[in-house]
């Protein structure tokens, strides 16, 4: 039995379809047989007491006229019924008078045998008396085989098997075409089973009709104890839940409606519900259907990043708090040792020597220096904390303002450059200009010593089919053993002797193309020049990191 | 020009004997009066003896102040008619985009760095003494 309510129902359905027809049919053949068996025999007697009696009457004229001949004539179309095995006329004495024998083995008595009827082994035999007027002349015997119930049996079964072919071709095709329909139902409610959300069925009065088992799961209650009971008692407030259903009946339908379902366990389990009612086809309501959602692990998660949030909010307040500080405290006193080391060198010159003279030119050197790396510290925190903006950016027209800037700044150079026109890409303009004005920057002072100094902006396609921008100069160089420091903050690949900088540039820049979900890479060759690659997310949700 | 005032607003003294140097070097004649926190700057004004001090021709203002931020005082001047027109130019060594915005937001007519550099720094407070003592005409008093 549990291997049949494990089938489809499709199975199932067709197995009870053939099974239902078979039994009906079955019965129908019994009840067939044992009625056909009953009238069969009455018939059959019947039949041969009417055959005896028109005999009896045709025999009359033979037995008072003493004529066996006669007689025996009469007895011969009997032939024409080939049940009939034997039959025979005797003398009022009982003496036999004429016989008909279909086979010589059988031959009726010799004499008269008493009047009635027998049946013996599939053979029915019949006496009866031969009467003119009220006098008996003789008697008739007859005998005939009754066909047995076996062979009638095989016969029907025969028929049977073919009303059952019959009967089952006529009724599958509709039977499977009237499946869904009938399947339907049962499909829904396995559905309704299926489902990981409590499902709740109201009636009017608020009592509930029906629950799946994620209802029982979420309240404790089976479902025999639910149904008939009101719906408001398992919520931690009945009220609230009472007027959740009230309005379905009111207005049709609710939307995350928010409920707390109280388990026996003594868990609480946030839902929000969504429910409205049902309608019979006439359009009377029925009652609600009620679907709740388990919010329970979102409301956690919900917690846990508002903690978080807040979490990063309070280290983000300290690191702007300290950039503030930085920024004005630190300065402070670079300041006064630089300007206390000019003030040395103005007022009291005399009093020095040029050895002096030199080391206060260092103090002031280093301290313009210190103040230099403070504020690219300062920019680096700040190209992380900045708010990004989403907008398409121009990138090829950055580039050239900032090569003409540059240009600009020092018209003695002779520069060849060349930018790809047309490169947009998503991202923030600011953060973007700050990058390439970076890269820019950098093959413009590595270029210095080139005779025929030469930087590129473009883009090309990787390995893996995403665009990659480049900054390609012809300039120093680097050796690609050091790559790795490339974009470490602080970190040079030159003395300040031969190019003067900071180190944070390139850190900037990753910061930046990291911030916009991309990467960069740098590749060198000392003496014949570096090129940077950046990529960028090309459409708007890209990941952006924070790094 | 020597009845013009300048109102330094500076806790730090290096950089008040910096500034007053840079002034002097730049032969800026103009008195220069100093207050070290904001609380006394808001005194100079609206204080007991506020009515004895002269109106200044231009308030060098820091931001980083004790007891009041520069940015208080500079709410309070713009909150009162006697001051809400008098010229004043913040001198800080922040360039934090919060500070530059709040400063102009709250009515600052000019924001200037501190540059590390003392000859940087000279060259600012140059150009600050000409504009805004020989250049700029001042609302009427």
């Amino acid at each position: 039995m549990h291997a049949l309510t494990e089938l489809p129902i499709r199975t199932k359905l067709t197995i009870i379809i053939i099974l239902t027809c078979t039994i009906a049919l079955l019965l129908a053949g019994i009840s067939i047989v044992a009625y056909d068996n009953y009238t069969y025999h009455r018939q059959k007697e019947r039949s041969l007491s009417v055959q005896a009696e028109i005999i009896a009457s045709g025999v009359i004229a033979s037995l008072e006229f003493d004529d066996p001949k006669a007689a025996q004539e009469y007895l011969k179309p009997l032939a024409a019924n080939p049940q009939i095995v034997t039959a025979a006329v005797y003398t009022a004495k009982g003496a036999l008078f004429a016989s008909y024998s279909r086979s010589a083995t059988r031959r009726p008595p010799a004499m008269a045998e008493p009047y009635g009827q027998r049946l013996e082994s599939n053979e029915l035999t019949i006496s009866a008396p031969v009467l003119q007027g009220r006098q008996q002349v003789g008697s008739i015997y007859i005998q005939a085989i009754i066909e047995p119930l076996i062979t009638r049996v095989t016969r029907y079964g025969g028929i049977f098997v073919l009303a059952m072919i019959a009967s089952l071709l006529i009724t599958l095709p509709i039977a499977l075409r009237l499946h869904y329909a009938i399947a339907n139902p049962v499909y829904a409610r396995s559905l309704i089973e299926a489902s990981l959300d409590p499902f709740i069925t109201i009636n009017p009065d608020g009592e509930i009709t029906d629950v799946n088992s994620a209802t029982t799961k979420v309240t404790g209650i089976s479902r025999e104890k639910l149904i008939g009971t009101d719906f408001s008692d398992y919520f931690t407030d009945p009220e609230k839940a009472r007027e959740s259903y009230q309005q379905v009946f009111s207005e049709g339908s609710v939307t995350d409606y928010p409920l707390t379902i109280r388990h026996t366990g003594g868990d609480f389990i946030d839902v929000l519900y969504n429910a409205s009612v049902y309608r019979d086809e006439d359009g009377h309501v029925l009652g609600v259907f009620a679907a709740a959602r388990d919010v329970t692990a979102q409301k956690k998660a919900e917690l846990e990043i508002n903690r978080r949030t807040a979490e990063l909010q309070v280290a983000n307040h300290e690191l702007e708090a300290f950039s503030y500080s930085v920024s004005h405290d630190l300065r402070a006193p670079l300041r006064a040792i630089d300007g206390f080391s000019l003030a040395l060198l103005e007022d009291c010159s005399e009093q020095l020597d040029d050895i002096g003279t030199n080391y206060l030119g260092r103090v002031r050197g280093a301290t313009q220096r210190m103040g230099r790396l403070i504020d690219d510290m300062l920019e680096l925190a700040r190209i992380a904390r900045v708010e990004m903006r989403h907008e398409p950016v121009d990138l090829s027209a950055i580039a050239i303002e900032i090569l003409i800037e540059l240009q600009k700044n020092d018209e003695k150079r002779k520069l060849v450059w060349n930018v790809q026109p047309g490169l947009v890409a998503m991202g923030d303009i600011r953060l973007l200009r700050v990058a390439i004005d970076n890269l820019l920057s950098n093959a413009w002072k590595y270029t210095a010593r080139q005779q025929q100094p030469r930087i590129e902006f473009g883009a090309l396609l990787n390995e893996d089919g995403k665009t990659e921008y480049f900054v390609r100069d012809n300039g120093a160089g680097f050796d690609m053993a050091h790559a790795n420091k490339l974009f470490g903050a602080f970190q040079r690949l030159h003395s300040d002797a031969e190019f003067p900088g900071t180190g944070v540039g390139l850190a900037i820049v990753q910061r930046i193309i990291h911030r916009h979900g991309g990467r960069v890479r740098g590749k060198g060759v000392p003496g014949e020049g570096a090129t940077f690659y950046f990529s960028l997310p090309t459409d708007g949700d890209g990941v952006i990191s924070h790094g | 020009m020597a009845d013009k005032i300048i109102l330094l607003i500076e806790d730090n003294p290096d950089d008040e004997a910096l500034t007053l140097r840079a002034l002097k070097k730049n032969n800026i004649a103009s008195k220069v009066r100093v207050v070290r926190d904001g609380q006394e700057a808001l005194d100079y004004f609206f204080g007991p003896e506020a009515s004895a001090n002269p109106v200044p021709t231009v308030v060098l203002l820091d931001l980083k102040l004790p007891k009041v931020s520069g940015l208080e005082v500079l709410r309070r001047l713009r909150a009162e008619p006697k001051t809400n027109m008098q010229p004043v130019v913040i001198l800080t060594s922040s360039i934090e985009e919060q500070d530059i915005i709040n400063g102009y937001k709250l009515g600052a007519n000019s924001y200037i760095r501190k540059p590390v550099d003392f000859d940087q720094f000279m060259e600012a407070v140059r150009q600050l003494g000409l504009y805004w003592l020989v250049l700029n005409e001042n609302p009427p008093s």
